[in-house]
């Protein structure tokens, strides 16, 4: 074993320690470290912090990445930190290990009527990688955002501080709200423990369906319409199946709520767009981790498609029109050359874009903040933050633009 | 360089201002005054009539809504542009001056006053709505802008601002964004920081910082989330982005009345725990009625009833129908003596009226009210609410409910005689253990008014001290000077190794 599997085999047993060949992050080999609750680990935190390792944090893992530290490193793995700790029933919230996939989660609230209000079109996505990656799915429009949606976390540090922040409460502004920072920070300043979750009720009743159009014009025109009309549609997407032969494009709607609302709902679509083609549920959130998404604002979102339909010539487009979401699906990524991103950075410049690249393995070089202004302040801000909360630096080192 | 100076305990004494009768409040001295350059200075950026530093108009500065904490700054400056601010926060920085940001100074938590030796920085004069972007439903405005103003103008285009303060027609957004200020339509609609997209902050240096942006996420850590509700302690806001939302195209009101508070309680969270959402759901007792009875207010709520539950939904007719023939039902199961409903605007409008007016109508019923603000799980509000009556009663002192039911949020107001010590440390004490028992039932110190100097004390009893390390950590890369309204939310170290739990004397003994 090299030396951190060693280490950290002593401290929490050779069962949780594995080293495989064919490297958990491409580009560097190293041990794969799986505590089996969350004291063992704080405890590699500490060892890590201690002896300087480097450590990666993964969750679910859809999101493969590239190490390029050369000293020596671990991948810590959340994966066996997934017990519930509380499903307040009637408070409607939900406490528990950052390890807890969010298909177990849904599966066991679903049998109380109850849901997250969260998504990811990976299955094995974890609770605190959706935190601290602030990843939105289809969810967005009808509960906002996943920042809204967190109540509360228990972090340890980079330098093995515990602390627990934000409540189990729906609403509190006791102190600073600490739990929104670590939201959308990767594992920049600590790894999450557990944290809260506001729940939901399930609809009494949901439709997806699919109504197709001549062109993306067309499409775009069509959702709209049914946008403006249907206020309280829970998903409005266009969709372009894109390949080297043609284009396909239709209208993805979900409606869901009460059913006499939701029939009611189903009647005016049907009415706007003409009968559709019925989906499952599940369509809403297949596809797999999106090769690039790209956000802008809301009224952007036609022109933010184009722009990737420019770039990417094969694959499925999915652009959500209430809060200006395109996300590119395909089975393989596609070459992103600098020509290409140099195009798709013009062309998104005046659009203001955030362009992510979760399916690729390259994301964090390839991640583009296509504003017009360099905002260096919330840099020196971020930065100095994780000089204190991960002193020694070995959270994630090369991951994060500004640390 | 002057290091600012950490706030004098807070004392009690005699204060006597002019105008209006002596009360017994507890004051923080100044323990330095800034030089005559510092002035000069000063006035050189806004002007002499923009800097006011004459005692008696300063009076009107001493306190926030919360009227037995004051400090009277040593000045009050009202810029009018972002790079103002930029040349008072660079003057301070070098007079190691503290300063505090002020809105429309409602804040119940005394976190609006100036620091000992500090300045104010009041934005009545930032109030500007810069930009209404209806298309991606965005508004961009100064933090002076009136909470209510921004409604006003939003509603011909068919748009609305949701976080909804009770304070609304006078508390600025601002201020909003210091408290992250709830209101009766949160409980849906989230409180403020879930309408923030995007704010313009100049930070301690002098830089201006830009946090967030208005297409929502930015791929990193989310700034911009703990800077709303930071009150004020890491930097001035000089611009902010709001999201906007529909007017919904259907309202619908009921007011169902009870025999008792329990009882009505017990409907809460009977409503919470079926999934029901409605777009408020507020509770007001028959202590709060006969206030609003006794100012003349018509509020038509029914004066035999021991508690009312305000309850509205909003969206699509279809499905406002449905929730509300859900939670009808479930009111009725909770014993409710009587359960109208009020689906025209002017119906809606008078019991509304009610709600907003409360506050107003119980500061009548004595010299000075106390609106105290916590929090516990909706499903402990039938255990609590009977206790915290019962704290009150035990001290002697007067009671009324009103508060955000929907969301757990409690709003135990207690109207007492400032101008009486003594019953001033019953009302403290009476705080305390109001604060200890929804600690105790799994609450937080504060929904949405804040910390600010008055629960400073407590925080040590909700976060240990690697939690409250890490907030220190946070300011200190914000701020290391301590400059921006030093002495708010985070006790120093000192007190915090003094007041570990379990801690048994009141909040400012
Ligand atoms: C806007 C947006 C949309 C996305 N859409 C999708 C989508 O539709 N489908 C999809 O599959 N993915 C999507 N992603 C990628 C997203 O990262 C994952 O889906 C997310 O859910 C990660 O879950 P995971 O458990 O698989 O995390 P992993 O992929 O294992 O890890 C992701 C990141 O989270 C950090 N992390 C994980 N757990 C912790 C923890 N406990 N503490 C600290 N850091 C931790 C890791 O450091 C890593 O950087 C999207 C991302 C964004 C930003
Ligand atoms: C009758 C009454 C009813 C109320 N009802 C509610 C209610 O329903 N919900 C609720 O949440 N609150 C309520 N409040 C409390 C209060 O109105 C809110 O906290 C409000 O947001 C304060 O706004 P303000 O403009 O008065 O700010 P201030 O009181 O002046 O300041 C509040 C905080 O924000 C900081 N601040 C102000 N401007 C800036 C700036 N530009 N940059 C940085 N920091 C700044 C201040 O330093 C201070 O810490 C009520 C108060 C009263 C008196």
């Amino acid at each position: 074993m090299s030396a951190p599997a060693t280490l950290f085999a002593s401290a929490i047993g050779a069962a949780a320690v594995t080293h495989t060949d064919s490297g958990p992050l491409q580009g560097r080999h190293m041990p794969v470290v799986t505590p089996g609750n969350v004291a063992e680990c704080v405890e590699v935190v500490r060892i890590a912090a201690r002896e300087r390792i480097a450590l990666y944090v993964r969750g679910g893992g859809s999101e493969p990445r590239t190490a390029k530290h050369e000293g020596p490193a671990a991948l810590l793995c959340t994966t066996r930190l997934d017990q519930v700790i509380d499903h307040a029933r009637d408070d409607l919230t939900f406490t528990a290990e950052a390890g807890l996939g969010l298909t177990a989660a849904q599966a066991l609230l679903r049998t109380h009527g109850q849901r997250l209000p969260l998504s990811s079109r990976h299955a094995a996505s974890t609770l605190g990688g959706i935190l601290t990656r602030d990843a939105e799915g289809w969810t967005r429009k009808s509960c906002g955002m996943v920042r809204d949606q967190i109540l509360g976390c228990t972090v340890v540090l980079g330098d093995g501080r515990v602390i627990t922040e934000g409540s189990r409460l729906v609403k509190n502004v006791s102190g600073y709200n600490l739990t929104r920072l670590f939201g959308g920070a990767r594992a920049a300043f600590g790894v999450v423990l557990s944290l809260t979750v506001r729940l939901k009720a399930q609809p009494q009743a949901r439709r997806v369906s699919w109504h197709g159009a001549a062109n993306p014009a067309a499409a775009f025109a069509l959702a709209a319409q049914m946008h403006a009309s249907i206020a309280d549609a829970e998903v409005v997407r266009v969709r372009i199946e894109h390949s080297t032969t043609g284009q396909k494009c239709a209208v993805v709607l979900s409606l869901a709520g009460a059913k006499a609302r939701v029939d009611e709902a189903c009647a005016q679509a049907d009415k706007l767009a003409g009968a559709p083609m019925l989906l499952p549920a599940a369509a809403l959130q297949e596809g797999g981790t999106p090769q690039c998404v790209i956000e802008v604002r809301p009224a952007d979102t036609s022109a933010a498609t184009q722009a990737l339909l420019a770039q990417a010539h094969c694959g499925s487009i999915d652009a959500d029109i209430a809060t200006g979401t395109v996300e590119l699906l395909a089975p393989s990524a596609p070459t992103w050359t600098t020509a290409a991103l140099q195009t798709l950075d013009s062309s998104l410049r005046g659009l203001e874009a955030l362009v992510t690249f979760p399916a690729n393995p390259d994301a964090a070089n390839l991640q583009r903040n296509c504003c017009a202004t360099p905002n260096p302040q919330v840099h020196s801000l971020l930065r100095g933050m994780a000089q204190r909360f991960d002193p020694s630096g070995v959270l994630e080192p090369g991951m994060h633009s500004w640390k | 360089m002057r290091t600012v100076p950490e706030p004098a305990s807070n004392r009690i004494e005699r204060a006597e201002p002019f105008g209006y009768p002596p009360r017994a409040v507890f004051t923080q001295q100044a323990t330095d005054m800034p030089s005559a350059n510092f002035f000069a200075a000063l006035r050189a950026i806004t002007g002499t009539e923009r800097c006011i530093t004459d005692p008696g108009l300063l009076l009107a500065y001493e306190c926030d809504a919360i009227t037995h904490l004051r400090t009277t700054p040593v000045a009050a400056v009202l810029p009018e542009t972002r790079d103002e601010v930029v040349r008072i926060v660079q003057l301070c920085a070098q007079h190691g001056v503290p300063l505090t940001g002020r809105g429309a100074g409602t804040c119940l938590s005394g976190g609006a006053i100036a620091s000992p030796g500090g300045i104010l920085v009041a934005f009545p004069r930032m109030n500007r709505i810069l930009q209404v972007d209806a298309a991606n439903r965005i508004a961009v405005v100064q933090p002076g802008v009136i909470n209510a103003r921004l409604s006003q103008v939003l509603r011909p285009l068919g748009l609305a601002y949701m976080p909804d303060p009770s304070s609304q027609t006078a508390c600025t957004l601002g201020g909003n964004v210091g408290e992250n200020s709830g209101g009766p339509h949160c409980i849906k609609h989230g409180s403020t920081a879930a309408s923030v997209l995007a704010l313009e902050m100049v930070l301690a240096d002098g830089s201006v910082a830009h946090i967030g942006h208005a297409r929502g996420r930015t791929g990193g850590p989310d700034l911009r989330g703990l800077v709303v509700g930071s009150e004020g302690t890491l930097g001035l806001v000089t611009a902010i982005t709001l999201r906007l939302e529909r007017i919904p195209s259907t309202e619908l009101t009921l007011l169902a009345s009870y025999r008792d508070m329990r009882a009505a309680c017990a409907a809460v969270s009977s409503i919470i725990a079926a999934g029901i959402l409605p777009s408020a759901l507020e509770a007001l007792d028959d202590r709060t009625i006969a206030a609003l009875e006794a100012s003349g207010r018509e509020s038509g709520y029914p004066r035999d009833a021991a508690a009312v539950l305000l309850i509205e939904f909003d969206g699509e007719a279809a499905a406002v129908r449905a929730e509300a023939d859900a939670t009808i039902a479930l009111l009725h199961k909770a014993d409710a003596i009587a359960v109208d409903e009020a689906t025209d605007a002017a119906q809606r409008a008078r019991l509304w009226r009610g709600r907003k007016g409360a506050f107003g109508a119980m500061g009548r019923l004595a010299p000075d009210l106390y609106v105290m603000d916590t929090v516990v799980p909706r499903s402990k509000l039938p255990e609590v609410l009977p206790r915290i009556g019962q704290i009150c009663d035990e001290l002697h002192l007067r009671l009324a409910n009103v508060f955000h039911a929907g969301e757990g949020n409690l709003h135990p107001n207690i109207s007492y005689d400032g101008r009486n010590p003594e019953e001033v440390q019953r009302v403290i004490l009476a705080g305390k253990r109001i604060v200890e028992l929804c600690l105790a039932a799994g609450g937080a110190l504060s929904g949405e008014h804040g910390i600010g100097t008055e629960k400073l004390d407590y925080m040590p009893l909700m976060f240990d001290e690697a939690s409250m390390a890490a907030m220190h950590t946070v300011r200190e890369v914000f701020d290391a000077q301590k400059l921006f309204n030093p002495g708010k939310v985070l006790p120093t170290p000192r007190i915090c190794a003094e007041s570990a739990p379990p801690r048994h004397r009141g909040p400012h003994a």
